[in-house]
């Protein structure tokens, strides 16, 4: 754990993905695994934590999903092609691919928390021959906001993903309703499938709910908790939870072993 | 009693060469009488400096990583020397040292000097709570004798010092004197135990809870509350650069991320997080507790909170709770 080392990038694309979210394409490598984050740097305002959601394959450029929500975020929107960003990381563990061969595997995202699955879809659609079924559930709070769509509408085609937005309108073409809805009416066999999660918290709480009633235990359903994440390495504290540190041991937990430790 | 390894007697026009010595060579910082106070400030006056191991309001973190402090600008340049520290200000140091290893923010011990002074003990100290007191985090230690001082040299670095001023140092009789305090003993590891148990001690924790104002004095005080956040500082050149700033982990902000989604809303779950921290998570992932029983919580508390009666306390509650059991 060193202090801050920053990698400049250049922006080469900028895409609109909903009226406040933009996929910045940067140029250059940046050597990461799923479920990783990185902090930007802007200028004048500060940084931030992003998720880099491209294929950590790919050796030519990295993908940063940014939603306008604070200062930093507001101010990276802002930023157009020809620009340049400060990034330094990877930090943290990503999620843990390595045991899920062979199982089944559910993948449930809550507005921005599609950003790190979809890293993690990229390789997981390369090693397909070697994995059980993929099942993906994202809901978003309205149809307005949903990230990434070319990417969901091929998901529901390959993996009859389920699609939700809390509110609707009529062009919407996935389902009306709460992602819940979609653990209910999943079919699995529990005792080989495996559950990554990313969310907000409170989103958390009703879907473990959900899939114990549908028999999958806590041991095996992960959590990342991304967004608590502050100076990346391991010392500010911001992050603790419980006896964890979500930048050094997490943001991936799987849940029977933080769940004691969130309420600490 | 702890025998002093290397050890000579010295006079007090001695000592203030050694001081003035060690002021060329670093930024001297040492304790001094400001007023009614009693702070850590830089020693521009061999003769200012207060060898009665008086403990000051803030410690020595604010001189390693002031207010603002630009990355660039950390870890300090300049060699520095804390002189008439404490004891138990000396082990707090070496444990923050310890806690940022490798980080790159904090100096090296290589170049700090630290001599610290004989103290005594006031009401709110309870250093002796967690064992034998070891000496050694210090290059020098002084302890008065009549009129003189016996200096104790615990590093290559404290030998030196002395060999330069003419001192010579021997395996001489004199002891270092024990700290003697009328305090429970802490047992670490029960302690982290049972800080673990939130659950179980909820009544107690709730109750303390009710009593702390939230206020954040304890961490402003403490050597070992390192918490920080990060901010952007705007250079005159137009460019930024990133610095920390120091941070509470009872203030709002520090618990607070996006969409003022909180997750520790409560003063309960701040005031625990403090404890957890100190006695819990930092024994499990670096092998020390985050607490040297230096008191200045107690002091600075305007509950009346008493940090070590509430460990005590709580230490109390688990051997009832075992009695009953039994």
């Amino acid at each position: 754990m060193t202090k801050p080392d920053y990698q400049e990038f250049e922006i080469l694309d900028k895409k609109e993905l909903t009226f406040d979210s933009f996929l910045f394409s940067l140029k250059g490598r940046l050597d990461f695994k799923p479920g990783q984050f990185v902090r930007a740097k802007v200028g004048h305002i500060g940084e931030a934590v992003f998720a880099p959601c491209s294929d950590p394959k790919n050796k030519e450029k990295i993908e940063l999903c940014v939603k306008a929500v604070g200062n930093v975020s507001n101010a990276i929107s802002k930023l157009l092609p020809g620009d340049f960003l400060d990034i330094r990381g990877p930090y943290g563990n990503g999620w843990p691919t390595k045991t899920i061969l062979t199982r089944d595997i559910v993948l449930i995202a809550g507005g921005m928390g599609i950003v790190p699955i979809r890293s993690l879809l990229f390789g997981l659609e390369k090693k397909k021959f070697r994995l059980g079924n993929i099942r993906i559930l994202a809901g978003f709070k309205t149809s307005d906001q949903i990230l990434f769509e070319e990417d969901l509408r091929r998901y529901v085609k390959k993996y009859r993903a389920r699609i939700y937005a809390e509110y609707a309108d009529h062009h919407f073409w996935g389902e009306k309703g709460l992602i819940t809805g979609g653990i209910e009416k999943l079919k699995i066999s529990p005792e080989k499938t495996m559950v990554f999660m990313c969310g907000p918290e409170i989103m958390y709480k009703y879907c473990i709910e959900a899939l114990k009633r549908k028999g999958i235990s806590e041991n095996q359903i992960y959590t990342s908790y991304e967004r608590r994440m502050e100076c990346g390495i391991g010392l500010c504290q911001h992050c603790s939870i419980g006896k964890y540190l979500v930048c050094q041991d997490g943001p991936v937990f799987r849940f029977d072993k933080i769940k004691e430790e969130l309420n600490k | 009693m702890a025998e002093g390894n290397r050890s000579a007697i010295i006079n007090e026009h001695q000592l203030r060469q050694i001081v003035s010595g060690l002021m060329k060579e670093y930024d001297a910082f040492g304790i001094q009488r400001n007023g009614k106070k009693i702070t850590l400030e830089r020693l521009e006056d061999a003769q200012k400096l207060l060898l009665t191991g008086a403990k000051t309001i803030v410690p020595f973190k604010k001189i390693l990583w002031p207010n603002k402090a630009k990355f660039s600008d950390l870890p300090p340049k300049n060699k520095i020397a804390f002189l008439g520290l404490p004891n138990c200000d000396a082990t707090a140091l070496s444990i923050l040292l310890k806690e940022f290893e490798g980080a790159n923010l904090l100096p090296k011990r290589t170049d700090l000097f630290v001599m610290t002074a004989e103290c005594t003990p006031d009401l709110s100290c309870f250093c002796t709570a967690f064992g034998p007191i070891s000496y050694d985090h210090a290059d020098l230690h002084l302890q008065k004798e009549g009129k003189d001082f016996v200096v104790f040299a615990f590093s290559k670095k404290g030998r030196q010092i002395l060999e330069i001023n003419g001192i010579k140092i021997r395996n001489s009789k004199s002891k270092l004197k024990e700290i003697v305090l009328a305090k429970e003993k802490i047992n670490k590891k029960e302690l982290a135990g049972i800080i673990d148990e939130k659950n179980q001690f909820l009544p107690f924790w709730e109750k303390v809870s009710k009593c702390c104002f939230g206020c954040g004095a304890c961490s402003a005080v403490c050597p070992l509350c390192y918490c920080f956040k990060q901010e952007a500082v705007n250079l005159s050149d137009g460019a930024t650069d990133q610095c920390i700033n120091w941070d509470s982990c009872f203030s709002k902000s520090f618990s607070e991320i996006q969409h003022h989604f909180d997750f520790r809303p409560k003063n309960l779950d701040r005031l625990y997080n403090w404890y957890n921290h100190k006695f819990n998570r930092a024994l499990s992932q670096k092998n020390h507790i985050l607490c040297t029983g230096c008191g200045r919580c107690i002091e600075a508390c305007p509950a009346h909170l008493n940090q070590s009666g509430i460990i005590e306390s709580l230490q109390k509650q688990k051997e009832e709770e075992k009695n009953d059991k039994a």
